[in-house]
């Protein structure tokens, strides 16, 4: 099955047969007949608006019940602007998706704050405000009588620059920009910032912990579907010709919903094949449209249980958010992992007074200590003695309650956890979070996000400065690859992995982002003896470039050997500070894990 | 009687027990003691039925009880006081006491339990309408042991009972532990971090290290042959 | 002055039918962390039921009771096969769309057999043209039975959470399910009651509504639960005091835009509300901190 599957998804990403299709169905069409076309052309607009849903949805995990509504800005926005003020198609189909985009951003202030059910409640709300809108503002939008008179080919009413349009000339037009959307999506769904949205929905602490800025990362995604649905939208007004908020009520955005769920959320390619099916199905079968309520909600209520990936899973090879040629010319050429010497001055972390309170419960206790840079600190202590809650504050997860924080002398005390991973401070969490289904490859790539600079429009398009800079960051993953000596499973979906692979991967993430120090919370849990010892010579490795390392462990072995200082804290406080060998002699410490006869017979 | 055989339980991928056996007789108390992320937790959770095994079984008084879900094991009289001091924080303490009164054996009236565990813990009949998020921590584990204990258990287990409590009311609730035991017919099973304090309860020990027992013996013996040294560098290494 | 009296009148009505939905909701919320999405086509499905029982014969208890009955069976089955599956396999989103498939699912069945026609609703409370003279002001019979009844409702639903001990484990559930089963209660049970009690709460709500607008069709509902759901967060989800608060400003506050601005944006409201609500305070009035905010 996995044979075929491998072959399907080669089918269709030669782009031989790409331009053959699209050829072919430029030419053909002049030969098909007018309803054919009207057809095709519908499914051209279902695949643009099913976009916008792969892209909030299937990326981000932005669950929203009232698509229409954005679809809806841009017919009647193209609508309005032609009919009312005569303006171009050329002009006023763009604009209109700027407008739906524009509206998309606004909506993403609130729902970029809620998630789940709060969420899906909004975007009804939304959807349902705007039908009100639109059947009221009669004076703009036709109210319940709607909008007719829209340029349309059909209609003979269609004029660009002159010369007037057949449905035939509308159908080629919209060809070329649908397959330029695919593609654009596409290139930026394999691009730095289409993989951070993948993982601001999995984890919004790993992405603050590479320097991932979560609100805007949503923004964006908002926008750009926003842009998408608009676009549809837009061509939809041109193609039919009359507009009616009956064609913007929920029925529309549960449909949508429907074919991106059918053709897998994470599929570009099972989702257009699920739009063409959807619309040609209600053309074929007559019976569907009288059942279509039952089977859209049939389809609903079960495929997300029984078919999680849709079409797009039965069909195709998982898809990967890498450019394939940029990985095959990244490969040609290999660097070393001396890149990930610091170059700038080797950092100290201080804190100094600094208290933790979580409303009567202290869990850092005016704690002063200094963690030198070309040094390994391991932070030990029982359960409940403040050392994860000390890795928080250091990384800016959440700002002391008292106390400062200090890098090399420079005060960053409240600096929020994407601004310390900016400033290099780097940390891994007690359970790796990470993208389930992304490949160890491109949950590396993710540590590399804040340090690339090119922005979603040159992803889309695929400018020269965006794949230098995924090729170098794709050559600096490869050396970091080799270094923690995974190779061998770096292009598998980190799921499938054990533990000590995805443990594995998280650190190579962190060493990703570049960092002037490491942060690891237990990262020898779970790992196998070899792992283990491996770990221990890649930490020793970073210890030599210069980058300063704070570990919290239990495991004692692990450490023995490795750090050069251990600090214990019991209870929020330091109870010592100094070597392993002194620590295991050390009567405060055997209390603290023992208790007091432990000392007595010690 | 608790007979544990081969246990093995794993999250994902790692293996949090490999292969626990050990027996837990009624009227005695077993510790099983360990640092942190030694698989104490992961034991019990197993054993209430919270945590799926992978290999191992379980039995109580002959029946194997290794197939029965967590909901089932509760009803059998597995009582299982998680760690982290677990209760219901914005319901008051009657209402926990209640709670754990009405869905157990129910051997007395509602009443007579109430009394029983004011009597023992003065200060949970103050407290009786007091959210039980607002307690002491002592005051909560008082009353999440009379919860437990109130649901006339066979097999009680206590994940770290003293995790940041004063040796004071440590002692007192060891006092407890230690009367329930021997009054009832219940086999007791306690973590704990801190071994002196379990040590002076139990009857037998198994030191988990990293999910392996690597030790099990007779608690009195452990600490009156001064292996305590020995039992450090369990612990650090 | 009487204009608006009349419209507090009828705000305060139909708030006290969301706030009987909004306490539904709360309901599945607590022991699952859950909704119905698809509630909308069980209102409809109840109030549906009983208009065409009655058509055919049945009297008018009977045609509730077996209503109800049936919609409190089919909030089983939702958790059963919709929810309890999707939370397995898929966490979050999947629930949503399951249930909100489910209803789809309802909604298309009644149309295809049925028809989209609006079906009359039985005058079982009253008549229409009953009414009662409060301070001078008329009030319709109809509207003061459905406000007393949520009320009613509502308080017995209170009752039941706060003193009884099946509210007590309802409310446990809600906050450590992990504890609640180790400490023998009957989860499962409770689960799958909450749900059937959710679905007659809303099958009773459906009935109400229907009651005031007089018909029934197919795509009734759907604005009840939204509307519903903004009533749970104003007030706090979990608290059923704060479901009735909440309930009666959205109705109140509706009606008053509706009968002064305008009727499109007496619909517009619940949603400004909500997203209010959720910026300023996401835990509603009477809510703890807990929400799930992003």
């Amino acid at each position: 099955m996995n044979e075929i599957r491998e072959r399907l998804t080669k089918l269709i990403n030669n782009k031989y047969a790409q331009i053959c299709l699209v050829v072919g169905l430029l030419f053909g069409s002049s030969y098909m007949q007018g309803g054919t076309v009207q057809i095709l052309s519908f499914a051209l607009v279902s695949i643009l608006f099913t976009q916008s849903i792969y892209i909030l949805t299937g990326m981000t995990g932005q669950i929203s019940l009232g698509h229409a509504a954005f679809f809806g800005v841009g017919a009647y926005g193209t609508a309005i602007l032609t009919k009312t003020l005569g303006l171009s198609l050329l002009v006023s189909i763009p604009l209109a998706g700027v407008l739906a985009s524009l509206v998309a951003f606004i909506l993403s202030y609130p729902a970029g704050r809620v998630k789940e059910v709060y969420l899906a409640m909004m975007t009804l709300g939304f959807g349902q405000i705007f039908l009100e809108v639109a059947r009221e503002w009669t004076s703009l939008t036709g109210g319940v009588m709607g909008l007719s008179g829209v340029p349309s080919a059909s209609l003979g009413t269609l004029v660009i620059l002159g010369a007037k349009l057949t449905t035939v000339d509308y159908f080629r037009g919209l060809l070329l920009i649908t397959v330029c959307a695919v593609f654009f999506v596409r290139n930026f769904s394999q691009s730095r910032i289409g993989r951070s949205l993948f993982i601001v929905h999995n984890s919004e602490l790993a992405a603050g912990s590479v320097g991932i800025e979560r609100g805007r990362t949503k923004q964006l995604a908002y926008a750009l579907s926003g842009l998408f649905a608009g676009f549809a939208g837009a061509f939809y007004a041109h193609l039919v010709g009359y507009l009616g908020p009956d064609s913007f009520t929920v029925t529309r955005s549960i449909e949508v919903l429907v074919i991106a769920i059918v053709g897998g959320l994470w599929s570009i390619g099972g989702q257009i094949i699920s739009a063409i099916f959807f619309t040609l199905l209600p053309e074929q079968l007559q019976v569907f449209t009288q059942y279509q309520f039952i089977v859209y909600g049939l389809i609903l209520t079960f495929t997300l249980i029984l078919l999680r990936q849709g079409i797009g899973g039965l069909l195709f090879a998982s898809p990967r958010f890498i450019r394939p040629h940029l990985r095959a010319q990244a490969k040609r050429q290999t660097i070393s992992s001396e890149f990930l010497r610091s170059n700038a001055n080797p950092t100290q972390i201080s804190v100094k007074n600094i208290t933790m309170k979580f409303g009567g419960l202290v869990a850092v206790d005016n704690v002063s200590i200094d963690i030198p840079a070309h040094r390994i600190t391991a932070l030990v202590g029982p359960n409940g003695s403040g050392k994860s809650t000390l890795v928080n504050l250091i990384s800016g997860v959440f700002p002391p309650t008292a106390g400062q924080v200090f890098l090399n002398d420079v005060e960053v005390t409240g600096r929020s956890d994407v601004a310390m991973a900016k400033l290099g401070i780097i940390r891994t969490f007690q359970d790796p979070r990470l993208v389930p289904h992304f490949t160890v490859r491109e949950n590396i790539l993710l540590g590399a996000h804040a340090k690339m600079t090119y922005g979603w429009f040159e992803a889309g398009v695929g400018l020269p400065r965006a794949s230098q800079q995924e090729r170098l960051a794709l050559q600096q993953c490869d050396s970091i690859i080799e270094l923690l000596e995974i190779a061998d499973v770096a292009d598998q979906a980190v799921e499938s992995l054990p533990y000590g692979y995805r443990r594995m991967t998280e650190i190579g993430r962190a060493l990703m982002a570049g960092p002037k120090a490491i942060l690891l919370d237990e990262p020898a849990a779970g790992l196998s003896d070899v792992e283990m010892s491996r770990l221990a010579e890649v930490l020793k490795n970073l210890k030599s470039f210069g980058i300063t390392i704070l570990l919290i462990e239990h495991h004692m072995d692990f450490l023995t050997d490795l750090v050069d200082e251990v600090v214990v804290l019991d209870s929020g406080s330091i109870l010592f500070r100094g070597s392993m060998l002194e620590m295991r002699k050390d009567a405060g410490v055997i209390t603290a894990y023992l208790g007091v006869e432990g000392v007595e017979h010690a | 009687m608790l007979e544990i055989s081969n246990l093995s339980v794993s999250f994902g991928a790692i293996q949090a027990v490999k292969g626990f056996s050990g027996v837990a007789t009624n009227g005695h108390i077993t510790g099983i003691l360990g640092a942190n992320g030694a698989g104490k937790s992961s034991l019990l959770r197993a054993i209430s039925g919270l945590s799926p095994t992978t290999g191992g079984s379980i039995k109580l008084d002959g029946r194997d009880i290794t197939k029965l879900s967590a909901s089932e094991r509760a009803k059998i009289g597995i009582a299982h006081a998680m760690e982290g001091r677990r209760l219901f924080r914005h319901l008051t303490v009657a209402e926990n006491l209640r709670l754990a009164w009405s869905f157990g054996a129910r051997k007395t009236t509602l009443a007579d339990a109430f009394e029983d565990v004011f009597n023992r813990f003065p200060i949970l009949r103050e407290k009786s309408k007091i959210h039980a998020g607002l307690l002491s921590g002592g005051q909560q584990q008082m009353m999440i042991l009379s919860c437990a204990t109130m649901r006339a258990p066979r097999v009680l287990l206590l994940d770290e009972p003293s995790l940041g409590l004063s040796p004071l009311i440590t002692t007192q609730i060891y006092r407890f532990i230690g009367e329930f035991s021997r009054s009832a017919e219940v086999c007791v099973v306690l973590t704990e971090q801190i071994a002196a304090i379990a040590l002076k309860v139990a009857t037998d020990v198994h030191v988990l290290r990293q999910g392996t027992t690597v030790y099990t013996g007779d608690a009195k013996k452990m600490v009156g042959e001064g292996r305590s040294g020995e039992l450090s560098s369990l612990y650090l290494g | 002055m009487d204009f608006f009296i009349s419209l507090v009148i009828a705000g305060a009505c139909v708030g006290s039918v969301y706030a009987l939905v909004a306490v539904g909701l709360n309901l599945t919320f607590w022991t699952t962390k859950t909704l119905h999405f698809g509630q909308g086509a069980v209102m409809m499905l109840s109030a549906m039921s009983t208009a065409l029982l009655v058509r055919h014969g049945f009297s008018e208890i009977v045609s509730i009771l077996l209503a109800l009955a049936l919609v409190g069976l089919m909030g089983v089955v939702v958790e059963r096969i919709a929810i309890r599956p999707a939370l397995k396999t898929t966490g979050s989103m999947g629930w949503v769309i399951a249930t909100l498939g489910f209803g789809i699912v309802i909604q298309g069945i009644t149309a295809r057999f049925f028809g989209s026609q609006a079906v009359a609703f039985p005058e079982v409370l009253f008549k229409v043209q009953d009414a009662v003279v409060i301070g001078g002001q008329n009030v319709s019979m109809q509207y003061l039975a459905v406000f007393c009844i949520s009320v009613l409702l509502i308080v017995v639903l209170e009752t039941l959470t706060r003193r009884t001990v099946l509210g007590t484990a309802i409310q446990g559930i809600a906050q450590d399910i992990e504890l609640a089963v180790v400490q023998g209660l009957p989860v499962n049970l409770i689960v799958s009651g909450s749900f059937f009690l959710s679905s007659v709460l809303a099958g009773i709500a459906g009935i109400l509504v229907a009651q005031i607008g007089g018909t029934v069709d197919p795509a009734f509902g759907f604005e009840l639960v939204l509307s519903g759901f903004v009533a749970a967060v104003l007030g706090g989800m979990g608290s059923s005091a704060g479901a009735l608060l909440g309930g009666i400003i959205l109705g109140i506050t509706s009606k008053l835009v509706g009968g002064y601005i305008s009727t499109a944006a007496e619909h517009g409201i619940a949603f400004a509300l909500l997203v209010l609500m959720l910026a300023l305070r996401p835990q509603g009035f009477f809510g703890r901190a807990e929400v799930n905010k992003a």
